[in-house]
């Protein structure tokens, strides 16, 4: 509670400071108050709030998704020096509200209730839809901000609709009451509940961008800015995640109420993003169908619903963010700063900078799934346990996907090693850029080399 | 401590391959040679402290776990080294005579631009050879055991530019990695029958009882690593070729250690053996039946190392004879002091043909006996020790063989004991052609040749020493010895099978073995010393069989016809008609689909926010009607 409590007084002070014109030390403050945040949530052990009202509960599982949420968006505000200037004038709005759009996130996962779930969603996405347009020239990120919120608008009408019915259905919207009644009921729930449930996850669904519910995704995470759409593909997923596996682990421990759902969403979700993937020659569009299809991946563990699918979501998206961060960053450095969007764009990078470039292509073995990355742990986490619950059809499924996802992933590397380059631009890296890059790098080997500590925080 | 000892022993040639290899481009030639001596020279020196500390214990045997390597639920495999008597000697032998061939080759390769290249090879194979006899359990010898076979690949093609030489390597590697399928299949099944690798765990689980068919089968595939390894029938071809390397490597790794490995696996697993009569019928039959063919094919060669070569293949093969008659402790024997006899023969023929500039073909060499009278009296001692003469090496351990072989059936013991007559034949045949009458090479030649020097003199020396007194080691009761080697080694491989022989046989054997290698000798120096007969090189004028033998009775040539045409052929008609018609048309549909799969759904996205909506509302519509009316 205090790790929110701190960011909320952040996002203020970042407004003020914006206002007074003190823009050199906005990314300092920013940084050390996410620090605090991070210790905070990290060591948060009592739950300040949850004794007794239940609203919200720092539990292992939401610290442990806290605190890499928090982590993140660390990240995507040190990719900002450099991208904020051509991406848009005002960066001290942007700036705040990626803060309060983090304390949705952060919300998101560790709700205890299904109004705070609702709160966290809409916190989350508010400032979402002005920072997708805060582009304010740009006539395409205008678009995208309108898209994604008359869309955005639609889907929270079903979320709340779903609620509404649970609530109807139970009489409660307190986690515990709900699983209790489904615990006694067993089985002989009212049709309206199953119909709340199906509608909520559709809801949480359109956040995470599952398939059928994706179509905003690769229109908003191009006409965003692309640091808006860094921090969308990592942190908006990680906590849309965390929000789905808190309720299908947490309400319905052992119910299969969603279970067909779940497996229709996953199986689209990963074959379109990757199908279409092949066919985009913008990096970022590719990016995005990309996180469509990484978003399938996850969904098997939600759908094969075990006790470790919490932890295997978690590496998952650890795993995805780091090397999301990576390519992101190192496409905003040489690309994105021209207003380059194709693949060419990265023709012959191994030549004028091959650290950036090996950092890249690590980056894309691990979405890839390549040993020894934490992208291969992700993956054979969640594939194993679907396989030990005797989910064979979606695994066989999600593998020929994967096989599919190395086409685009290694057109980016023979674009990178194999191809001349032919724009001349020398690419000045910001130090903060190259921290990200190398950090993320070496925390994605070291994940890879050391699966096992990350279990721990669970 | 004695774990503390053996990684020593392990990891000094590993640090000679490192410093020579990284270094051998910085340091003078010296520098690298006296490096890479030392190393094994160490490791020498330490299994010598170790051979006054060895275990007491009832097996007589220390296993020093270092890590675990492979660990699941169902065996657990860890890195570990064993110290017993078997391995002892082994270790012994391949530090004692690498050293001496290292000090040799720092003489033998002094011209050549690859020195330190050929320094680091010939450190790596001791390092994977020592694994090999040292591994406490299959998978760290099997590591040695495919090492060395690198080792040797890359040794017998050390002069890479000659494609020829590349040819022998490849068909080295080739033909050994059918022994290494057989070696892998065997532990599969030991490790699928028993859960574990180790020697002394599953050897420990083998009696009677167990099934026998397994047994027989393991004991198989075991023999067929041991047949590629140590060159039986019908994987022999590639050792007569592997003379394409540089002849300390022959020496060391196709005569004295690396060629003994299949003896040592099987006289390491000699339980398995054991309890299987027909594993024990085939190991016997092959190793005498390679015995004579290796021995008549090599009474025709004229190419000094040739003869070398077709020799160690026979006398391996009586190696087999005694592990096949349950006489572990013989063969082991034998693999010692061939060790020391057959090492010093190949160095004195490099002595050869170092002071022959190149020169191998025994037709154009003779009357060298003037000319390099220390190498002379060196190949002679050689030539002796293996003919059988006491007391010379060989005498003592040819001996126990027969002995062996004869407890087993007359027909073997005739059979084993002409193999040792055209052993002794074909010897003396090359020492006559070679050292007697007069010099057949050209003028150009003769001024040139030289004794060799100190550096390559002094290891050859101490191998004639050796290779005198070597069989003392072990003199059999009958002759008033103890046979303490055998004793020695007995905790670990077994105490010889009790023989129904009595003496006044064996002592008739004995003398029958002498007697008939005098003959011979005899036989060779009427043929080629006083009636100076040279063997023609013209294959028109041999007789059939002879002509049979000079060619290799066309073995070759056969394994070429029914093996690599076949073969070739096949991948010929695979490559143009399955693979490019078949798996490119069936990949390149399945990426096309994949592609145009892509391209038609990313036609949905219209990038139009009514669509997106309804699209939206009907997924949204079907998911509650499958959820209400087909899931339920």
């Amino acid at each position: 509670m205090s790790a929110i409590i701190t960011l909320s007084v952040l996002g203020i002070l970042v407004l003020y400071l914006g206002i007074f014109n003190f823009k050199k030390v906005l990314l300092p403050v920013i940084l050390l108050g996410l620090t605090v945040a991070f210790v905070l949530l990290a060591t948060n052990t009592g739950n300040v709030l949850a004794a007794d009202m239940h609203m919200l509960v720092f539990d292992a599982p939401a610290r442990a998704f806290g605190c890499l949420l928090i982590l993140i968006t660390a990240g995507v505000f040190c990719l900002t020096p450099g991208n904020m200037e051509y991406a848009t004038k005002f960066r001290q709005d942007v700036f705040g509200l990626m803060i309060f759009s983090l304390i949705g996130g952060i919300m998101m996962i560790s709700y205890g209730n299904l109004i705070t779930l609702f709160l966290g969603i809409e916190t989350l996405s508010i400032p979402l839809y002005v920072m997708v347009g805060s582009k304010r020239s740009d006539l395409k990120s205008n678009e995208a901000a309108m898209k994604y919120f008359l869309l955005g608008a639609f889907a929270t009408g079903f979320l709340l609709l779903g609620i509404a019915l649970i609530y109807g259905a139970t009489g409660s919207f307190d986690f515990r009451v709900i699983a209790e009644q489904c615990l006694t009921l067993q089985g002989n729930v009212s049709s309206w509940f199953e119909i709340g449930v199906l509608l909520l996850l559709i809801g949480l669904s359109f956040k995470v961008s599952a398939a059928p519910f994706h179509f905003w995704a690769p229109d908003v995470y191009d006409g965003a800015p692309t640091i808006v759409t860094t921090y969308m593909s990592t942190v908006v997923k990680i906590a849309g995640f965390g929000a789905l596996v808190r309720f299908t682990r947490g309400g319905f421990p052992d119910m299969h109420v969603f279970g067909q759902f779940t497996f229709i969403l996953a199986i689209l979700t990963m074959t379109i993003g990757n199908f279409v993937a092949t066919q985009q020659k913008s990096i970022k569009r590719m990016l995005a169908y990309s996180s469509i299809a990484h978003a399938g991946y996850m969904l098997i563990a939600i759908h094969c619903s075990t006790n470790a699918s919490l932890v295997n979501i978690f590496i998952y998206a650890f795993a995805y963010s780091l090397a999301s961060l990576v390519m992101f960053g190192v496409f905003m450095a040489i690309a994105d700063k021209y207003e380059l969007a194709d693949i060419d764009s990265f023709n012959g990078l191994s030549k004028k900078n091959p650290l950036v470039a090996i950092c890249a292509a690590i980056a894309l073995l691990s979405m890839a799934g390549i040993p020894i990355t934490a992208g291969f742990f992700g993956k054979y986490y969640i594939f194993a346990s679907a396989i030990d619950s005797n989910y064979f059809l979606i695994v066989i499924i999600a593998m020929l996907n994967s096989l599919v996802s190395l086409y685009y992933y290694l057109k980016l590397i023979i674009a990178m090693f194999f191809k001349e380059g032919s724009n001349d631009v020398s690419e000045k890296i910001p130090a903060l850029h190259y921290f990200v890059i190398f950090g993320c790098t070496a925390l994605n080997i070291l994940i890879g080399l050391y699966p096992n500590n990350l279990m721990m925080l669970f | 401590m004695a774990g503390t000892t053996a990684l020593g022993i392990v990891s000094l040639p590993l640090a000679g391959f490192l410093f020579s290899g990284l270094l051998r481009n910085k340091l003078p030639k010296n520098i690298i040679g006296a490096v890479s001596s030392l190393s094994i020279l160490g490791s020498f020196i330490l299994a010598g402290t170790l051979l006054f500390n060895m275990p007491q214990n009832e097996s007589k045997s220390f296993i020093i776990n270092y890590f675990d390597w492979i660990v699941t639920d169902n065996f657990r495999i860890s890195f570990s080294l064993q110290i017993d008597p078997l391995s002892e000697l082994m270790v012994l032998i391949i530090t004692g005579i690498g050293f001496l061939i290292h000090v040799y080759s720092i003489g033998y390769m002094h011209e050549d631009e690859g020195f330190g290249k050929f320094f680091s090879y010939l450190n790596l194979f001791v390092f994977f050879m020592l694994l090999l006899v040292m591994g406490g359990n299959l998978l760290v010898t099997f590591i040695g055991w495919e090492g060395v076979g690198l080792c040797s690949f890359l040794l017998i093609g050390f002069w890479y530019k000659n494609p020829a030489y590349n040819a022998a390597a490849r068909k080295a590697f080739v033909m050994n990695r059918i022994g290494d399928l057989g070696l892998l299949t065997g532990m599969f099944l030991i490790l699928y029958t028993f859960g574990t690798l180790n020697y002394n765990d599953f050897l420990g689980k083998i009696d009677a009882d167990t099934n026998a068919i397994l047994v027989t089968a393991i004991a198989i595939c075991l023999f067929i690593g041991a047949v590629g390894k140590s060159a039986q029938l019908p994987l022999y071809t590639w050792l007569p070729d592997a003379m394409a390397g540089p002849t300390p490597v022959s020496a060391l790794i196709h005569a004295a250690t690396m060629v003994t490995a299949g003896v040592y696996l099987c006289s390491r697993c000699h339980v398995l053996f054991d309890n299987s009569v027909f594993a024990q019928n085939l190991v016997t039959y092959i190793g005498i039946a390679t015995s004579l063919l290796a021995g008549i094919i090599g009474l025709k060669q004229s190419d000094i190392k040739k003869v070398l070569a077709y020799s160690t293949v026979s006398q391996l093969g009586l190696m087999f004879v005694a592990v096949g008659t349950g006489a572990y402790g013989v063969a082991m024997f034998h693999i010692t002091t061939h060790a020391f006899f057959k090492a010093l023969l190949f160095l004195t023929s490099g002595s050869v043909i170092h002071g022959m500039q190149g020169e191998q073909n025994m037709l154009k060499m003779g009357g060298l006996r003037k000319l390099m009278p220390v190498t002379w009296l060196f190949m002679l001692i050689g030539s002796l020790a293996i003919a059988g003469i006491p007391p010379f090496a060989g005498f003592f351990s040819k001996d126990q063989i027969l002995a062996a072989a004869f407890a087993k059936s007359p027909v073997l013991f005739g059979l084993a004991f002409v193999a040792s007559m055209i052993t002794t034949f074909y010897m003396f045949r090359l020492m006559f052609l070679t050292f007697a009458n007069n010099f057949r090479g050209d003028e150009h030649t003769k001024e040139h040749v030289h004794e060799s020097p100190m550096v390559m003199l002094l290891p050859l020396g101490v191998l004639a020493v050796l290779s005198i007194i070597g069989g003392f080691l072990s003199v059999p009761e009958i002759l008033g010895g103890q046979n303490k080697f055998i004793a020695f080694i007995s905790p670990v491989v077994g105490v010889l099978p009790h023989h129904e022989i009595s003496h006044s046989i064996e002592m008739m054997m004995m003398a029958a073995a002498v007697g008939g290698a005098l003959l011979f000798i005899g036989l060779a120096f009427y043929v080629y010393r006083v009636t100076k007969m040279v063997p023609t090189d013209n294959v028109n004028e041999l007789n059939p069989i002879s002509k049979l033998a000079y060619n290799k009775f066309y073995i070759d040539e056969l394994y070429d016809a029914i093996i690599v045409k076949p073969i070739k052929v096949a991948s010929y008609a695979f490559y143009e008609f399955v693979e490019k018609y078949v798996i490119d048309f069936v990949v390149n549909t399945v990426g096309k689909l994949a592609l145009f799969v892509g391209a038609a759904i990313r036609l949905l996205q219209t990038g139009n926010v009514s669509f997106y909506l309804f699209a939206m509302v009907i997924s949204i519509m079907v998911f509650l009607v499958l959820q209400g009316f087909v899931f339920n």
